[in-house]
């Protein structure tokens, strides 16, 4: 139709030229479409957009109603895409038959031959922001806490805690049972102090008279070491 | 050991790759710029329109154009097919485009409207933000080639204008503003003749348009008026002397052509049947009977300028051919052009680089004539194009103009009616052939000691070196003292380039690097100058830190040349230049690197002459930019030029030879004086001729005399199809680890042959029966070619493929991109060489185990290339320039023919990806995130001090610098490292440990006391 009007239109044409114009012409074929203009889009969105048919080959770019045309294409199947910096767009791939007649479908580069067809003209919707960069990772409490190793460390803790509230603590025989496992516990004491050690790497720094207090005791309890306060 | 070896690096490879998939490639938001910058171009100015405001007719222009061209803008387009807005008084752009791949054929500035003609296509754009309002198409068959022409015609009665755009078939005339097509016109009438040339000029009442058919030297003018499409005039002329419509000039009512023996002939447009030669009145009037170089248009007015070979300039005024035209000489090296009333005249003395004059005379006396001198470096070379504008100054009592030219180098400058340079644009970086990254010069040297003298003589050398040192840190502090209210003037804009004043070359190094002090080797050895060479013949380095230049110099033209080839250059009727050799290479060789620090170091630079066509070698310092002699031409064509690996050490030079192979295959070295490393014994070579399509392999070696150098040809390959690509392993690589260890703790070694090449080429494919529609397919063959043996090592086709094809070979492997013409999809193949199971061929050699796997790649690629780092440990990254602008980083890791089809425990324990066959596509993965660059023309890599970092640098139409971690930075902290958070965990856990004791001693006690 397009060709027709533009017959029309040519007034001071020839006869011969006129005729030429009606015969189906390799003048190429021309794909148009629309872009959807992302809400959050600057004022340049329109110019900073092209559309590429064939990897670049024959472009488009965008008028002022968001709409574009791509002149010049021969027939065949060609990938279009839309291109802009910061937005992206999914690539078509449009089938151009030598009659002129154009579809759009989906891009599928697994299965070429799959047709899952689309509007045409074609309509590009933006996909979103292209997400560049990385975000950077903050300290953030709720995080740390959730991490597994801090939860793998908190939760059975805090079940020490609760358990024992839970329990009846009068039923003599749960206070038996308690008992042992306090013996069990109280039977560590013979394990070395951790604290004591690290105290000792950093060559003390507490007060000195709580140390001597705390070390004396525990002379008391170990031979060896009276040689040493000796 | 070897184990041992062995167990680290597959360590290593573990360690590696467990960074590699718990990472994403990825910048933060708060990075950008921190590590990389970009600078953008347009390309050499073709076409320079001046914005002047909208709906005005040239009559009222002049009184419209009220002093504000400093908030103007000027549009351009250039051989980058690029049209661009550029501000007036900024210099930035303020919107461009990419046009398609065929060159522009003008830009018109209509009604308030830009309009552009490229590739048979009239656009119209907004002049403000660069919206595209109408596109049509004006030829009515596809071409594979359009010329075309584009004017707007203003009548001067009423306010109608029509924009003409024509194709060398086809003309149009459209209403600007809306776009509405009034009339068109066939210019061939089915005559059968070919015309592929047009040219078109406005006249009083509508266009003139000549075509030309360059095979039957037909050439046919036609007549239009405004107001139809029926033409007023035709007439066919015949030209077979005439090669192309490029050495004519037209304008309102002459044609005017130069003929092969550089006479001018005239041809009248209204009238005229046939071509004339000047008048014998007017060669008198001019004083020269030619030859001419060349012809020009200049303003308008029937006004021509004619150019000799010694470079004088002489304008004719040819109002009617009746009449006798009036004519001038003017002066050696001037550019004459008409803006309105006021005729501009630029003088250039000598080779004009450096200075010139510009003459504004107007018989107005609105117009103040005065004489100004507009200078600038001499790195620029001459002005080879000048665009003046006129405006009236505010008030009206007087005009103004502004001036904006491109010198050779083309680079763009704008100057002001008092001769002051308001701007420079540095498009001469656009064009840059050839890059090369030199260190520089580190802050402490060590190696102030030549090995080998005695200890007295080597504790002499120590000292002087010392205090050589000294005095150099010293002069540095000076320059820095001295350049700092100059470096904070310059830092006004991004990339505002005040251009220093023409100075001599020894201050020039001074007053261009006010950063000169600054130009010292980081800890890291992440700093380092970019080298570069632009096509049009020019050299400059850059900061790779910011991007800023940091000198510029124009290759200068052998000086011997002009006397000894006088009578050749006659002949050649072009003036002589600098140009890149055959296949666009302008190589660059680091002769000796900064590291010997008394020695200056030196870089080569190998280009030709285009007059002769005999290459040029000239030497220059790398980190100042002063030439180390003069430019050299050689006698003979050179085939190959090569540096020797080592440097000799004789004589405590430190030079690295370049061994250069002369079509007669006699061999000299450059500099003539280097003696050969000592122990050097013979050296092998190849190269690829592309038109012949052949391989040929050279050894080179010393003779029985030790004197002589000889080289013989060793082996030739005949391809027989075109060569595409070829592809090397960069010499300088380093392979960290000689095998793959498998899941099954046996070792795949490497097949690391130093002396492979790549090639890739294209062929007619046989196999695959013909599409249903268009052309037939083409295969694409790749082969692995022993350099010093001509052994084919491994070759393989792709059938129905075509090109573009990019190649990148490193280490033991292969990557290549090319077309899939069935499937319709870019496709990215891998190939991993492992030393055989020795199997061995018929000339006895080993034949490696070669392992391909192809990937779907579902963007467009131009060009690939492979990080570098140090050591080679760090897993290497290859870089993929799509065409949609981003620069995709992709792990090696991807590309791996051993991705099996079914996971087994064996693989994942080696740490394989099961294989899919998309190649995984990630924004995040994009280095230069929304800084798009298209045309991407090289990208270059460099290794630096750091094993996780290689610094990436892509030229093209924009530059774009920025460092690359394929493993992620693993040898330094991040940069978002928590220090305090460390330190408050650490002095917490003190403090805790403190305290529990504490807490444990009184829980003891009171158990006790319990």
């Amino acid at each position: 139709s397009e060709m027709t009007s533009k017959c029309i239109s040519l007034k001071a044409l020839t006869a011969l030229a006129a005729f030429a114009c009606l015969l189906p012409v390799s003048r190429g074929h021309t794909i148009e479409g629309v872009i959807e203009q992302p809400m959050d889009a600057d004022a340049d969105f329109l110019a900073k957009t092209r559309i590429t048919v064939d990897s670049g080959n024959y472009l488009g770019f965008i008028r002022a109603n968001r709409t574009f045309i791509v002149q010049h294409v021969p027939s065949g199947s060609f990938v279009v895409e839309a291109i802009h910096p910061n937005y992206l767009f999914e690539p078509m791939r449009v089938d151009v038959a030598s009659s002129g007649k154009i579809r759009a479908r989906k891009l599928n580069f697994l299965q070429p031959a799959l047709v899952k067809k689309l509007t045409y003209p074609l309509r590009f919707v933006s996909l979103g922001r292209a997400a560049y960069f990385q975000q950077r990772e903050q300290l953030r409490t709720l995080d740390l806490l959730m991490n597994p190793s801090v939860l793998i460390m908190v939760v059975p803790m805090l079940i020490l805690l609760v358990m024992p509230k839970l329990m009846n603590t009068q039923d003599p025989e749960v206070r038996k049972e308690m008992q042992q496992q306090m013996n069990f516990f109280s039977n560590k004491q013979n394990m070395p102090d951790v604290a004591e050690t690290l105290s000792n790497w950093f060559g003390g720094g507490g007060s000195s008279g709580s140390r001597r207090s705390g070390s004396a005791l525990k002379d008391a309890k170990r031979p060896g070491v009276k040689k040493r306060a000796a | 050991m070897g184990i041992k070896k062995n167990k680290f690096s597959f360590c290593m490879l573990i360690f590696l790759l467990f960074l590699q998939m718990h990472s994403v490639l990825a910048l933060y938001e708060d990075e950008i710029g921190k590590h990389d910058w970009t600078r953008q171009f347009v390309g050499r100015v073709q076409h320079l329109e001046f914005d002047l405001p909208a709906g005005t007719t040239t009559k009222q222009r002049s009184q419209q154009l009220q002093g504000g061209s400093s908030s103007r803008r000027l549009f351009v387009a250039t051989d980058h097919n690029v049209l661009a807005a550029i501000g007036l008084k900024s210099s930035r752009i303020i919107w461009r485009h990419f046009l398609e791949d065929a060159p522009v054929n003008g830009i018109k500035l209509c009604d308030g409207a830009l309009f552009s003609m490229s590739n048979g296509l009239l656009r119209s754009w907004s002049t403000s933000r660069g919206i595209l309002n109408y596109e049509i198409s004006v030829q009515e068959q596809l071409e594979a080639k359009f010329a075309g022409t584009l004017t707007c015609h203003e009548d001067p009665d009423d306010d109608r204008s029509l924009v003409f755009a024509s194709t060398a078939r086809r003309l149009v005339a459209v209403a600007p503003l809306t776009g509405a097509l009034e009339w068109a016109a066939n210019l061939d009438a089915g005559s059968g003749e070919n015309h592929s040339e047009v040219t078109s000029f406005p006249n009083p009442d509508g266009l003139t348009v000549v075509t030309f058919d360059p095979t039957a030297g037909k050439m046919r003018l036609h007549q239009f008026g405004a107001e139809s499409g029926v033409a007023k005039r035709t007439a066919t002329v015949k030209a077979e002397w005439l090669t192309s419509l490029q050495r004519c000039a037209i304008s309102v009512s002459t044609l005017a052509c130069l003929d092969p023996a550089g006479s001018v002939r005239l041809l009248s447009l209204s009238s005229g049947s046939d071509f004339k030669p000047l008048p014998p009145s007017l060669v008198e009037q001019l004083g020269h009977a030619g030859p001419w170089q060349s012809v020009e248009e200049i303003g308008g007015q029937d006004l021509f300028q004619l150019t000799t070979n010694s470079g004088a300039v002489v304008a004719m005024l040819d109002a009617s051919l009746a009449t006798g035209p009036t004519g001038e000489s003017l002066p050696a090296g001037s550019l004459l052009r008409y803006r309105g009333q006021v005729r501009f005249l630029l003088r250039q003395q000598g080779d004009g680089g450096g200075g010139v004059t510009l003459e504004a005379s107007s018989s107005s006396s609105l117009v103040a004539s005065n004489k100004i001198s507009l200078s600038f470096a001499s790195h620029h070379g001459r002005v080879s194009q000048l665009y003046p504008v006129t405006f009236v100054r505010k008030g009206g009592s007087s005009y103004g103009y502004r001036v904006v030219m491109t010198t050779r180098d083309a680079d763009l400058h704008a100057f002001d009616d008092t001769g002051e340079r308001q701007w420079m644009r540095e498009e001469s970086l656009a064009g840059i052939v050839s890059v090369e990254a030199v260190d520089l010069p580190s802050a402490d040297e060590d190696e102030l000691v030549t090995p080998g003298g005695s200890v007295f003589s080597s504790f002499a050398q120590r000292l002087s070196g010392q205090v050589h040192h000294f005095i150099h840190v010293l002069q540095h502090l000076m320059l820095c003292w001295r350049a700092r209210p100059a470096s904070q003037a310059d830092s006004l804009g991004e990339f505002g380039y005040p251009d220093e004043a023409p100075a001599p070359p020894a201050s020039a190094a001074s007053s261009s690097g006010s950063g000169a002090g600054s130009l010292i080797r980081d800890e890291f050895n992440l700093h380092k100058l970019l080298v570069v060479a632009t096509k049009d013949g020019k050299l400059a380095a850059l900061d790779s830190a910011t991007g800023r230049s940091v000198w510029r110099l124009m290759i200068p033209m052998p000086a011997a040349a002009a006397a000894a080839e006088g009578t050749a250059a006659d002949s050649a009727r072009t003036e002589a230049r600098i140009e890149p050799l055959a296949g666009g290479q302008m190589p660059l060789y680091i002769q000796r690197t900064t590291a010997h620090f008394p020695l200056e170091p030196m870089a080569t630079v190998l280009c030709r002459d285009s007059s002769t066509g005999r290459p040029v070698l000239f030497s220059f310092n790398p980190i100042t930019g002063i030439g180390i002699g003069l430019a050299q031409r050689l006698q003979s064509r050179l085939l190959q030029a090569l540096l020797v690996p080592q440097p000799s050490h004789d004589n405590g030079q430190y030079i690295r030879p370049l061994m250069l192979l002369s079509d007669t295959l006699q061999v000299t070295l450059y500099p003539a004086k280097t003696a050969l490393p000592h122990g050097f014994k013979s050296l092998n070579l190849y190269t690829v001729d592309r038109d012949n399509r052949l391989l040929q392999g050279y050894r080179l070696r010393l003779t029985e005399q030790q004197q002589q150098m000889s080289a013989i040809s060793t082996w030739r390959l005949a391809l027989h199809e075109p060569i595409l690509v070829t592809a090397a392993r960069r010499p300088t690589e380093q392979v960290h680890s000689v095998g793959r260890v498998l899941g099954n703790r046996h070792v795949l070694y490497k097949y690391l042959n130093p002396n492979l090449l790549a090639v890739a080429t294209l062929a007619k494919d046989m196999v695959t029966p013909a599409p249903q529609i268009g052309d037939a397919y083409t295969q694409i063959t790749i082969w692995l070619i022993d350099t010093v043996s001509g052994r084919v090592v491994a070759s393989a086709t792709h059938h129905h493929s075509s090109g573009p094809v990019s190649l990148v070979h490193s280490e033991h492997w292969l990557v290549y991109s090319l077309w899939n013409q069935k499937q319709r999809r870019f496709q990215l193949s891998v190939w991993e060489l492992f030393a055989g199971n020795g199997l061995r061929d018929c000339m006895n050699a080993t034949q490696p185990i070669v392992g391909k796997q192809s990937y779907i790649l579902p963007a467009p690629v131009q060009h690939l290339a492979v990080s570098q780092t140090e050591r080679g440990i760090t897993a290497k990254s290859v870089l993929l320039a799509l065409r949609s602008g981003g620069i995709m980083e992709l792990s090696k890791a991807f590309l791996d023919p051993r991705r099996p089809f079914d996971m087994t425990p064996e693989f994942q324990e080696e740490g394989l990806m099961p294989y899919h066959p998309e190649v995984p596509m990630s924004t995040q993965a994009i280095v230069n995130y929304n800084q798009s660059l298209h045309r991407v023309e090289g990208m270059v890599t460099v290794p630096t001090g750091l094993e996780s970092t290689s610094l990436l640098f892509v030229h093209g139409t924009d530059l774009f610098c920025t460092r690359v971690q394929p493993s992620k930075m693993f040898d330094v902290l991040k940069a978002d490292f928590d220090y305090a958070f460390i330190a408050a965990v650490t002095i917490g856990m003190i403090i805790g440990s403190f305290v529990t004791q504490r807490l444990a001693a009184r829980k003891a006690l009171f158990r006790l006391w319990s």
